[in-house]
Parts: C-alpha cells; structure tokens; sequence
C-alpha cells in the first residue's frame, strides 16, 4: 500500500505532541519523586517514536522497490466517512433527545444512507424492533442509565423510564 | 423446591412491580414534586456504597411515597456521576452517595466541581477505621511499631488504598502525631494490600473495620489502635487514638446528598425519608453485618453540611502538609 | 467432604445452579453487562434464601458468565466480557471462515475442562496454592507483567518491529488516567471518564467489534461469512474428540496457568487469558498462524479464563481475600447469611465450602450443557443479513459502553474503532495492543510500588527468588529468538558468499 508509512508517521507525531504533554505531569503529593509520574509514559513515547520512525523508514524502502500496489480490496472512503459521521452524531445526539429517539434514528439511518436498504419496512421496522429490544434489556431489566436527553425530550423519555 | 419457586416467584414479582412502577410511577405520587427518585452511586455493584444505597432505598421509597432506583455509574472515584448529578435540574429527583472522596477528589485537583455544589441530606453511619499488623508477625502492639519506626527512621512500611487519598490524609494525621517516620505504599485495591500484608511485605496497613472484620476472626490480622475517641466494645483491648493522645483523624463516612440549590422543603422531605429509612430492619441488619454501628454516625442535613466543612478543611491542611515535604 | 458434596447435589440445590447458570450465560453475552453486576443486582433476592443455595445460585452465574462471553466474541467479534477478549481475537476468523461452530465447540469444551481442572486443585490443594498467592508481591506482580510482555515477538511473528509498536500503544493507552503512586493525573485531557483509567470494555468492543464493522462498509464486504454464504447451520455443537486430543497439552498447560494467575488478588482471568494465549504462541511451532484463526489460540484463553474464575476463589476460602471483581461482590453474598469467607469458613462450616466446591464442578458441566443450546439461539443470528447484524453491533457496542459509566466512554470506544480500523489497514496487530493495555498497570504501578518498599534498589528486588526466576525466563524468552535468528542470518550469508 502506498500509503502505509502514514501510520508510523502519524504515530511519531502524536508521540512527540504527548511528550509535551506528560513533561507537565504533577503528582497530588510531592513526595515519590525519584520515580515521578511521567517516568514511564516518557520511557514508552521515546520507544514509539524510535519504533516508529524505523517503521516509517523500512515502509518507504519498501515502497520504492515495489512501486506498484499489490492490494487487491477496493475502498469505500465515502461510505466509511458516513458511517463515522452517523455514529459521531448518534452520540451526540444521546444527551440531547436521549436514548429511544437517538437509537431509532441511528439504526435507520446506518441501514438506509450505508446499506442503501431501500425497502421501508426494513427501514422502519428493524429499528423498531431493535430498539425495543435493546429497551427491555438494559433498560427494564437491567436498569443501566442509558441517557434521558434534556428539556422537552428529558420529560418525554422520563415517561417511558 | 420450595425456596426454588420462592425465588422464582421473588425474581418475577420484582420485575412485574419494576414494570408497573415504569408505566404508571406517577399514580402514587401525593406530595413529593417527583414521580421516580434516582440515586445515582458512583461506584460499581456490590460495594460498599452499593450496598448502602441499596440497603437504604426501599426504606426512602416507602416514606416518600415514589420509587427509589438505585443505579451504579463508576469511575474516577465517583466524578463521573457527580459530574451527572450535577448536570441534572436541582428538583431533588436524583441523589448521590457521597462519601470523604468528594472532599479529596476537589482537593487534589481532580476535579474542579466542589462539595459545596451539593446540598447534603444526611450521613448515615462512620465506618471506623484501625491500624492493622499480621497476626503472629514483629509487631504484637502499637508500641512495637513506634519503637520500630524510631529505631529505622523512614523503614516502616504503611499500605493504604489510593495516593493523595482519605487513607493517606488518615495515617499521616496518625502517624504525624506518634512523631514518627514511615513509608506510605499507595494500593488501588485493598486485596493486594491485605496479600502483601499477610504476606509479611508491609508493616502496618490503616483499613476500615468492616473490610478486614473477617480476617481479624479468622486470627490472620491484628488490630492495633481504633481511630476513634475512645474503645470499641467489639474490640476490647485496642487502644484508642485519643487514648494516646493523638489528634483523633476523621472516620470514613458514607452519606446522601442532593444538588445544591434544591427547594428547601424536599431537601425537608428527603431528610425526614432517610432518616425514617435508617431505622428499617434491611438497613439495620445491613449495619450490624458490616460492623458500621459501632459508633454512632447519624447526622441530618445541617449538621452533615457542617461536618463537611470541617473536615475539607482539615484534609486540605493534611494535603498541603505533604505537598511541602 | 462428602457430606458437603451430597449437599450440592440435592435438587434444592441442583435447581439454582441451572438458573444460575443461564442468567450468567445471558448477562455474560451481552457486552456491558457481566457477572458482576448480575451478582449485585440479584444480592437482595436471594435474602429468603437458606445461604447455600443462595451461593451456588451465584457461583454458577459467575462461572457462566465468564464462559458466555466468548459466544459473541466468536460470532461477532463482540468480547461480551473482558475475559473474551483473546477470544475475539483468534475467534471470529472461524467464523469468517464458516467454522464457526467449530471454534464454539472447542471454547465451550475447554472452558469446562479448564474449570474443572481448577476445580479438583480446589478440592485437593487449596491451602498451598494460597501460600502461593500470597509469596506475590509487587515486584513478583512485576516480573509476570514482563514475561507476558516478552512474548510479543512470538505474537507478531511474521513482524515483529509491528508487533513492538502495537504493544508500545497499548502500554502508553495503560497510562491514562490517575497515575496509582502519586495520583497525578495522565493523558486526561480533561475527560472526567477517562480519569479512572481507560475504560477497558468499551475501548475493546471499539478496537474489534466496531472496526471489524467499518471495516466491511470501507469494503463494501457485506457477508459475515465469506465460505458458506447465507447457508451456515452451527450443529456440532461438540468438536470432534480427534481436535480435543490434539489439544490436551495446549488445555492442560493453559488450565495451570489460568489457575496459579487466578489465585493471584492482583491479576484476574482477563490477564490468565492474555499470558496464557501468548504463552500458547510461544510454544508453538507455527506462531505466524496465530492471529488468522489457529484452534489452539481459542482453545488456550478459554481453558485459562475459566480455570481463573474458579481460581479466584482459592484466595477468597482461605484467606479472605477475594481474587477477582465478582468474588468481591460475592463477599457480599456470604455476608447477608452470616457467614465470613476466609479460612474461618473452612474450620466452622466446612460442609459449605465442600458444596461449593462440589457446585462449580457441576456448574462447568451444566455450562457445557447449556452452552449447546445457547449457542443454537445465537447462530441464527448469523444467517440475518449483514446490514441488519452490523446495526445491531454498532448500536451494541454504543449501549454498552453507555453501561460502563457515559457518553464518553461511547467517545473512547468510537476512537479505538478508528485506532483499530487504522492499525488494520496497515497490517499491525491487535493482539499486542491488548497485551499492553492488561499488562501495562500491573508492570508500571508494581515496580514503582516494590521500588517504594525498597528505597528505589532495584537489586533488591532481584533477591527475590520468583521475582528473579520470572525475569530470567523473560529474558529468556527474549534472548532465544533473538540469538537464533542472528544464527540463522549468519549461516545464510556463509552459504551465499
């Protein structure tokens, strides 16, 4: 794959981006300073980036000895980015009309814009029957506090459970 | 198979009443502004604050007249679900066990919430906590181990659960007035801290009564000093810190509370529940099998508030003492 | 003993433990909820109950619980519990495969076989495998921690430099959160969830079950099974005993290996699973197989992972010290009846412990048993079309991390599904990811802890005799491969001048 040095790449950079971050490390009580907090997460960041850009080395050599591509599987980035973007919002959408509403329109949506199912029984109906489900089980039977929304929403779930 | 189909039967009727009180919850509801109560428990089923909570809800539920639901939300020592308590409308619909890491989390600056944000509706019960050592091990009693530690300044090695936690705060105010030097080992669970005290790598261990209750049965663990005012009647023979002399460190407490700014008068009824809760056989039975009422610990709203500011001043000095070492 | 057996076999009694048995099975497969809670909520019930009814009830619902998990993980690729997760790892291939039922068969086999391994070293050596739990401490904790770790070549066989890197991100994700020595807070950005540490359910439901889903849209592969098509019937149930005979050494090593990490209070059968699975590649002849969906790698974490939560309770009897989460809840359960686990049990009701005993063997069986027909329910969810399946994984693996505390931990899930859909493409494994996210706590906060207990002198903590044994079969384990592949390249360029 052309593109596979991207990964070690990206990880060198988020490494050293966290190397910053854990030098401001500051433990509640200053006394076991002789190993501080950040002594082993700076140990493990200096062996990814190390680890990483010897990986970012031998992906580019690679690459150049075989220029071509032997991947076979086609991608999709379009459908990935939708589905990521439907799940984000599903998420988000959680604590704002809460749990039931947020999973119906999920499920939907997930079949419908991903799966390109065009038969609205399935599109309806699944969900429904899904979400039902789901209700019964963590929420009735087991009482997990799945998310009720706010406002308006919060006093319509707060009906149901 | 009768006690089988008891528990069947008892399975069942819980899951049909759960449902019903789902569908039709605000039937009951006379006086108080809710139609359900939450108690959100910011640690996961089956500890010590579960238990508490749901020991104590039926009782609640009963003199409030609407359903009490107990729910765990664990993590980061309860902020999580302080963090939701707090996101919720201050109508005294949901409420929160609170407990001394309430204090320390705000202290140690793992959370900028406060206990102030909260309006407290009563402590239920102290959970004393004592100095233990390995039975049969070097230190037969509290002298050994300070004739220890004056010998080998900086050797006694002391297991507590968490750092910058209600333990630490706890041995160092103990310790601080023996005027020895120890070690503070930090242990995130109380398990491996007992396997390494059994196990002869530690000298002293601080833990509540009702956690190592069994153990000090069983002839494993030796109870040192009570940190408390004065002897318990359980464990006769066990010096009492203040009998030292000692400064007399604050006891591990469990409690409820309410988001702050709730109307004043369900706070009243709140309190009025939990403490007619309190007196139920679940939470008196609950109590006397945890050991939790070996001193008296019940404190209603105001009298809780109070505490709390007392003793979040008390932990800070504590906190900023070993910060300065 | 045999009173104490005879207790447990009553119908009374008998009749618990099957309920038990399949509520543990249900909770268990369902990612979110495990035993544990199931224990919890269950406590106030079993109040009218005489206690040793009431134990085996629970008992046989933790034991089924750690077994059913692996029944999503393989369908699916959803670890239903923690303890599944090498499960899912190695798994779900043969179910991709459409050989699934296979797999199933030989987990479901060696998860009772395992316990029951446990089992008779419950029954016969309880007292001096607690003297062993108790010779662990924190630098013992420690050396474990890195032999496990030192298995990573041989877990990534076919790359090792992407085996290393994989595992380094697993240990640094380990670090997140309150740091246990000095509670300084670590790569929190601020995120009260994440403050506890990573959440460890949701991070692995994101890392395969979700991403095993973006996986197929990015692919449009929308068939779960690529060798059968819609067509798959799961009916052998039993693997053939001609793969169970092949397996006895990997069964047998993977049993003692799950027990002895099981006793210990500072592990658990996740970590059972994981040491044992490495240790399973190890010594394999073929590890490059692993990983592509190689029996012996379902076969180990199942007999561990079983063999631990029976384990677990060694500590529990006789010392008081529970050795896991659930045997910590089941404290609870003694406690309502009175009655103090710990060695104190064994002196004053020792006919108790005999029958508990005596339930977890025949739950082991009553969840083979089960299984069978539990499994028969589940399979037919694989024959639903893909669409439907992977709405159902998404929005499970969305509610169950929502279970695990709250949105956030969705947000930790959905950002290892892209970790995992990333590291995939480029052909990194996973399974060192999980290694080093299990192992880093106990390598990091044991070795700070036994450096605290010594004034920071490390030479100390080689003094100790398993501490240094532990070590030097890790360096072992390092320096062998090392040293004969150097061998190797040395001859090819002799040949080749």
């Amino acid at each position: 794959m052309r593109y596979r040095w991207l990964v070690p790449a990206g990880l060198f950079l988020a490494a050293a981006y966290l190397w910053g971050v854990a030098a401001d490390f500051q433990g509640a009580v200053g006394r076991y300073e002789l190993i501080g907090p950040d002594f082993f997460p700076k140990i493990l960041l200096a062996a990814i980036m190390i680890a990483s850009l010897a990986a970012v080395a031998r992906d580019v050599v690679a690459l150049r000895r075989e220029p071509a591509g032997e991947e076979t599987k086609t991608f999709f980035p379009a459908d990935l980015a939708i589905a990521v973007l439907i799940t984000v919002a599903y998420v988000a959408a959680l604590h704002v009309i809460g749990f039931v509403l947020a999973t119906l329109c999920f499920q939907a949506l997930i079949l419908a814009a991903v799966f390109r199912v065009r038969r609205w029984q399935i599109v309806f109906g699944v969900p429904a029957v899904l979400t039902t489900l789901f209700f019964v089980i963590f929420i009735v039977l087991m009482g997990v506090p799945l998310p009720r929304g706010s406002g308006m929403f919060r006093a319509f779930n707060s009906l149901l459970y | 198979m009768k006690r089988f189909s008891e528990v069947i039967r008892g399975i069942s009727c819980s899951v049909v009443a759960f449902l019903a009180i789902s569908a039709f919850g605000t039937a009951s509801a006379a006086d108080y502004p809710c139609s359900s109560v939450e108690w959100i428990v910011g640690w996961g089923a089956g500890g010590g604050s579960d238990s508490f909570a749901r020991s104590m809800a039926p009782g609640v539920a009963d003199t409030l007249g609407v359903p009490v639901r107990v729910i765990n939300m664990p993590g980061a020592s309860s902020i999580v679900a302080q963090e939701e308590v707090l996101n919720r409308p201050a109508d005294g619909c949901t409420i929160f066990s609170i407990t001394p890491d309430q204090l320390t989390n705000e202290i140690t600056g793992l959370t900028e919430l406060s206990h102030t944000d909260l309006q407290p509706i009563m402590r239920a019960h102290v959970d004393i906590g004592m100095m233990h050592a390995r039975k049969g091990g070097e230190f037969g009693s509290w002298d050994d181990v300070i004739a220890y530690a004056k010998d080998n300044p900086g050797e006694l090695l002391v297991g507590g659960t968490g750092a910058a936690s209600f333990d630490e705060i706890v041995v160092n105010i103990v310790f601080g007035a023996a005027g020895v030097e120890f070690r503070y080992i930090p242990y995130e669970a109380s398990k491996e801290m007992h396997a390494d005290l059994l196990g002869g790598r530690l000298h002293v261990v601080y833990d509540e009564v009702s956690v190592l209750a069994g153990m000090i049965e069983a002839g494993q663990v030796a109870p040192l000093i009570v940190l408390a005012e004065s002897e318990l009647e359980k464990f006769p023979g066990v010096q009492a810190a203040r009998d030292l002399g000692y400064q007399v460190p604050p006891s591990l407490w469990r409690g409820a509370a309410v988001k702050g700014g709730t109307p004043a008068d369900a706070v009243k009824m709140l309190e009025g529940a939990f403490m007619a809760a309190a007196d139920t056989e679940a939470y008196q039975t609950f109590e006397e099998g945890r050991l939790l009422n070996l001193y008296p610990g019940r404190l209603g709203a105001d009298g809780f508030a109070e505490l709390l500011a007392g003793e979040h001043k008390m932990y800070a000095d504590v906190i900023s003492g070993l910060n300065a070492n | 003993m045999i009173e104490g057996l005879q207790l447990a076999l009553t119908m009374d009694v008998f009749a618990f433990i099957i309920l038990g048995t399949l509520i543990g099975l249900m909770l268990g497969a369902l990612p979110g909820l495990d035993a544990t809670t199931g224990v919890a909520l269950l406590l106030p019930v079993t109040y009218v109950l005489a206690p040793v009814p009431a134990l085996m009830f629970f008992v046989s619902l933790y034991a089924a619980g750690v077994f059913a998990g692996s029944i999503t993980a393989i369908l699916f690729r959803i670890p239903g519990s923690s303890e599944a997760i090498m499960t899912a790892v190695e798994g779900h291939h043969f179910t991709a495969r459409g050989e699934a039922g296979l797999a199933l068969g030989v987990a479901v086999t060696c998860s009772a076989i395992g316990g029951l391994i446990a089992t008779v070293a419950l029954f016969t050596i309880t007292p001096w495998l607690a003297s062993v739990a108790l010779q662990f401490g924190p630098s013992e904790y420690f050396a474990l921690g890195v032999l496990g770790l030192s298995c990573i070549a041989a877990v990534s066989a076919s790359d090792p430099l992407k085996g290393i890197i994989a595992a380094l991100i697993g240990l640094l994700l380990a670090t997140v959160g309150i740091d246990q020595i000095t509670g300084a807070k670590r790569f929190d950005f601020g995120v009260s969830s994440i403050l506890g540490g990573i959440p460890f359910v949701p991070a692995m439901i994101g890392l395969f079950a979700a991403s095993e889903v973006y996986r197929r849209i990015a692919q449009r592969d929308h068939t779960l099974v690529s060798g059968g098509g819609r067509k798959v019937t799961i009916r052998s149930a039993l693997p053939p005993f001609l793969t169970l005979l092949k397996l006895r050494w990997t069964v047998l090593r993977s049993s003692v290996l799950g027990l002895l990490v099981g006793i210990l209070p500072g592990a658990g059968a996740t970590t059972a699973a994981i040491l044992s699975y490495s240790a399973e590649v190890r010594m394999s002849r073929q590890p490059e197989a692993f990983g592509k969906g190689k029996i012996e790698g379902v076969a180990a974490p199942e007999s561990a992972n079983n063999a631990a939560a029976v384990g677990a309770m060694i500590p529990l009897l006789s010392l008081g010290i529970p050795g896991s989460g659930t045997t910590a809840v089941l404290i609870g359960a003694f406690l309502i009846h009175n009655l103090q686990p710990g060695p104190f049990l064994f002196i004053e009701n020792p006919e108790i412990v005999y029958a508990l005993f005596g339930g977890i063997a025949i739950t082991n069986v009553m969840v083979l048993l089960f299984s069978i027909v539990f499994i028969q329910a589940f399979a037919h969810f694989v024959r639903l079309p893909y669409p439907i399946l992977a709405t159902s994984i998404l929005s499970v693996s969305v509610i169950g991390s929502l279970a695990f505390g709250d949105v956030n931990s969705v947000a930790v899930m959905l950002a290892f599904a892209l970790l995992g859909l990333a590291l995939e493409a480029a052909r990194y494994p996973l399974a060192p990811v999980v290694l080093g996210l299990v192992l880093g706590p106990i390598i990091e906060s044991s070795l700070r802890r036994a450096l605290l207990m010594t004034d920071f002198d490390f030479t100390a903590l080689l003094a100790r005799p398993i501490t240094a044994a532990l070590l030097a079969v890790a360096l072992l384990f390092i320096a062998v491969p090392a040293v004969a592949g150097l061998i190797r390249w040395w001859r090819a360029r002799k040949q080749t001048p």
